[in-house]
Formats: structure tokens, sequence, C-alpha cells
């Protein structure tokens, strides 16, 4: 091979490496946020529903909803009238059995409710306690006809959410540090391959740093490549999955909730792969050999 | 041009590399350096040009005392050497051109004036027509005339050279040393150190024995 396509090989080849770690990065980022975003959705759902005997007074409900707001971990207590549970009610089934919302029989059906829902701020593990704590409270009040809270439900949700939250952190801090690894090792055989060039360099008088800029603007060129080439690898993927989301499992209604790193997020990403390169230079260019090694005795 | 004052150099070991060195070459001067393998000839080169420094002792070369040289002024103060190695370092992805040309760049030369001296130098060696081959397809010879074309261009005060020839056949060998006395007529302080002892009787030069770390011959 002549010396410069040797030279590009090898160029090559530590870009491919490169790319293919932080398009793991990337992949996770977009991966964990979705994640994080889906179980939020979820999240949302998870509340305390206090349904309210047809008698009660209007003082009595205020007496409930008092107690329910006293709990600092309870972000709103909204009151559901009759009326609108039903108008929710009608809406939601509108398209199924339009006979059935004429009935207005039904209006005694529906109970008025009082919906309680946690601030954001509380962690979801503790969900389940919380929100039990807080039925029992108001179980025997007079006025209430039943409490509901999923029981079942929100103890797996509130278990998923923690196991998620900690496979996701150990995973990233694995490819995070997997990948630091197989730059820096691709970096230092580039380095590697060109330290004869440093040793002329040094003896011909080159300053310290005029021997280091072109491998830190090489690292930087590397990154920067890299990981904008991976954003767009993972922004197929993600295409590819929202394609198939929306078509065969568009049933779990998941693609509209969907979304990629959003344009700070890209170029902070391409920021990040640029410096990471540039640096992983800077500490791989250290004093080579001085030269004379070739004329040892 | 270079002096060394009491200079020893002792390697952990301890290996006693240089033992009470004095020596003083004067500008313009063409000096051999002989002694057998291990009598510590590359290590007194190292002392000269800045690679390693004097366990005790002075050394002084160019104007600069680089027992007191801080490494920022080390690459300024290569500029004002020259060295030959005797694997002669060329850089293989770089025509002899850009090989040569490096010293020049370094500095910060204009292109046009870079290339001018670049193709003074070539001629002066014999190489202008393969200014545009890499060193890979050219002789032994000849990369070695490319490395002192690399050597020279910038008009150092000092030339170095380790065993210049030692990779060459006898003929060869022949060329570069006319070549490196050439540059040592023009002004330049050249320091050969060689093994080859026949050459060295025939071109009857200032020549200095080292033994064990220890000059033991001037023929001043
Ligand atoms: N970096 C080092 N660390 C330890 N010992 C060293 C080092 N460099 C040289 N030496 C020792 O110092 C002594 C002198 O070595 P030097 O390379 O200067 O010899 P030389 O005269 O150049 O030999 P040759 O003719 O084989 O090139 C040798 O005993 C060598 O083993
Ligand atoms: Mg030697």
């Amino acid at each position: 091979m002549r010396p410069a396509a040797k030279n590009l090989a090898l160029k090559l080849s530590t870009v491919i490496v490169a790319t293919a770690c932080f398009a793991v990065i990337s992949t996770g980022l977009v991966l964990s946020k979705n994640f994080r975003k889906m179980i939020t959705l979820w999240g949302e759902s998870v509340q305390l529903t206090v349904y309210l005997s047809q008698d009660i007074s209007a003082s009595g409900t205020e007496h409930i909803q008092k107690i329910l707001k006293s709990s600092a971990q309870v972000e709103s207590v909204k009151y559901i009238t009759q009326e609108k549970a039903l108008g929710d009610f009608r809406t939601q089934l509108a398209s199924y059995a339009p006979d059935l919302t004429q009935d207005d029989e039904l209006l005694q059906l529906i109970p008025a409710s009082l919906e309680v829902s946690l601030k954001s701020s509380v962690p979801a593990a503790e969900h389940l306690g919380i929100l039990s704590g807080l039925a029992s409270k108001v179980k025997n009040l007079e006025g209430v006809d039943e409490v509901s809270y999923g029981q079942e439900w929100v103890s797996k949700y509130s278990a998923l959410v923690s196991a998620f939250e900690v496979v996701l952190n150990l995973l990233g801090l694995v490819i995070l540090a997997a990948s630091v690894f197989v730059m820096s090792n691709a970096i230092r055989a580039s380095v590697n391959s060109r330290k004869d060039e440093i040793v002329v360099l040094e003896m011909i008088g080159a300053t310290q740093s005029m021997v280091r800029k072109p491998f830190i603007t090489e690292g930087a060129l590397l990154g920067a490549m890299s990981s904008a080439m991976a954003v767009i690898l993972s922004f197929m993927l993600y295409t590819l999955m929202k394609n198939i989301l929306q078509g065969r499992l568009s049933f779990l209604q998941l693609s509209e909730h969907m979304s990629f790193l959003s344009i700070v997020g890209v170029i902070g990403f391409v920021i990040c792969g640029t410096l990471l390169g540039a640096f992983g230079s800077y500490l791989c260019v250290r004093r080579v050999n001085d030269g004379w090694a070739g004329s040892q005795g | 041009m270079i002096e060394f004052l009491h200079v020893y150099k002792t390697y952990p070991g301890p290996v006693h590399a240089l033992k009470n060195v004095e020596l003083k070459i004067g500008k313009g001067e063409f000096v051999f350096l002989t002694g057998p393998s291990g009598a510590g000839k590359t290590t007194l080169f190292k002392m000269i040009s800045a690679y390693d420094t004097a366990t005790s002792g002075d050394v002084k070369v160019a104007g600069y005392n680089l027992q007191e040289i801080q490494d920022k002024q080390i690459p300024f103060f290569r500029r004002k050497i020259g060295v030959v190695f005797q694997d002669f370092k060329l850089l293989k992805d770089r025509t002899i051109f850009e090989n040569v040309a490096l010293p020049l760049l370094v500095r910060g030369d204009k292109a046009q004036s870079v290339q001018r001296r670049v193709y003074d130098v070539l001629e002066q060696v014999g190489l202008a027509h393969k200014h545009d081959q890499y060193p890979d397809f050219i002789s032994g010879g000849e990369q070695q005339r490319t490395a002192i074309a690399r050597a020279i261009i910038h008009q150092p005060g000092v030339l170095i050279a380790d065993e210049p020839t030692g990779n060459l056949d006898p003929r060869l060998s022949e060329e570069i040393m006319d070549l490196l006395e050439r540059v040592c007529s023009q002004g330049t302080t050249v320091f050969v150190a060689t093994h080859d002892h026949e050459m060295v009787k025939r071109r009857k030069k200032r020549t200095l024995e080292l033994k064990d770390g220890a000059i033991v011959g001037d023929t001043l």
C-alpha cells in the first residue's frame, strides 16, 4: 500500500469504530428519553379517585377535600361533578354506543368524585405507600362511597419504574466507559502510527503545541464526524422503530408520544463528541522516544 | 561551538555512561568521534542535542547552556543545530521536497523562499531530480542525503551525525562523508560518530576517542 493509502485506511477504521461507539450512546439517549417519557405518561394516570355518595352535602365534600389537600405530597384535588363525569363518559363511548349516550338515567349511575394527583417530585417508588395511606384516611368518612387507586397496578408500576431507572443508569455507565476505552485506543493507535512524525518534528525544533496541534485537530474532526454520523444513524433507527410502532403495533398508541433528541440535544451531542475526540488526542500525544533509540548499542 | 566541562552521565543501574568528559570544538571544525560499542558516543550526542541532561558538569552548544535550558526553549535551540541519524528518520508519507522543507516550515518561513531554498539544498546534495519521490522509492544513500539536506537547510551552526553511514555500503559511505566535509567547508561545525576506523584514518581529521565513557584520545 502507498503510505497515504495506509494512513487513510487507519483513519477510516478509526472513524468507523468511533461512530459505532457514539451511535450506541446516542441511541441509548433516545431510548432512555422515550422510556422516561412513557413512564411519566403512565404515571400521570396513577391517581386516587374518591367516589362520593349521591347525598353528600357541599360542606361534606369540602371537608374531605381539605383532608386530602393537607398531605404534603398531594399536588391537586380535582372535583369532578356528576355532569362532568357523564360528559366524559359520553365522549368516550360516543363512537361505540351512540344510543347509550342519550339515556338520562345514566346520570344516576355515575357518581361525582374527587381526583387526587401527587406532586411530580414524589419518587415513583413511594406512590403506592402514599396513595394507600390517603385511601385509608378517607375511606370511612361519611359521604365516601368507594376509594380506588388501582392498588395492584400502582405497585407494579412503582417497581417497574425503579427497576428501569437502575438498569438505564447502569447500562449508560457501562456503555460510556466502554466507548471511552475503545475511542482512546483508536486514537492511541493513530498516534502510534505517527510516532516517527512526532520524533522528527521534535528534532527539527517544532514546539510542543505545533506537535500537538495536528493530532488535536484530527481528534476533534474525528469526534465531530463520528458523533454526527452516529446521530444520523440513531435517527434512522428511531424512524424505523416509529414506523413499526405506527404500523403493526399502532394499538399501543406509543408512536405519537415518541420523540428524537431535540435540536439542542443534537448540537450538544456533536459538541461533546468533538471535545471528547480533541481531549483524547491531547492525552495521547505525550513526548515519544527521542529518536536516538535506534542508535543505542 | 560545543563545550563539555567535567561532564558525568550516570544511568540508573548505575551505568556510568560518561565520566569526566572535557571537550571543546570550535566553529567550522570537522571532528570524528570513535570508540567501541557502549563507549558512550550516542549518550554524548544526546547531551549535545538536549535530549538528555548531564548528571553533573556543563554542556554548552551554539550559545546555549544546556544544563540550565528550560523545556520551552528546547525547540528554539534545536533550530540552531542539525541532527542526522543512522536510520535517516524521513517521513514516509511525504515527498523528498516536503521532508527537506520541514525545518523551514516549522520556523514559519514564507512558501516562496522555502521553495527556493529547498531546491538549492537538493541541488547541493544532488537530489533535485528526485524532489517529488517518496523515501521508500529511493536508495539508502539517497535517503541519507535527503536527511542531511533536512539537517542543513536552516544553516545550523552545528551538525551532529551518529553513525550516518552505519546502514550504507563503503562507496555510498564515502559519498556521504564527502558531502559532510562540504557542509563543514561552508562554516558549519560537523561532529560525526563512527565505527569505521579505516575511513577515519583516511580522512585525516581531528578524532576524539571514547572508551568506557571517558575520552582517551584526541588527535588535536
Ligand atoms: N537510557 C539508558 N538507560 C540506561 N543505560 C543506558 C541508556 N542509554 C545508554 N545506556 C548505557 O550507556 C552506555 C553507553 O551507551 P551508548 O549508547 O552511548 O554507547 P555507544 O557508544 O553509542 O554504542 P554503539 O556504538 O553501540 O552505538 C551503555 O553501557 C548503555 O548500555
Ligand atoms: Mg550509539
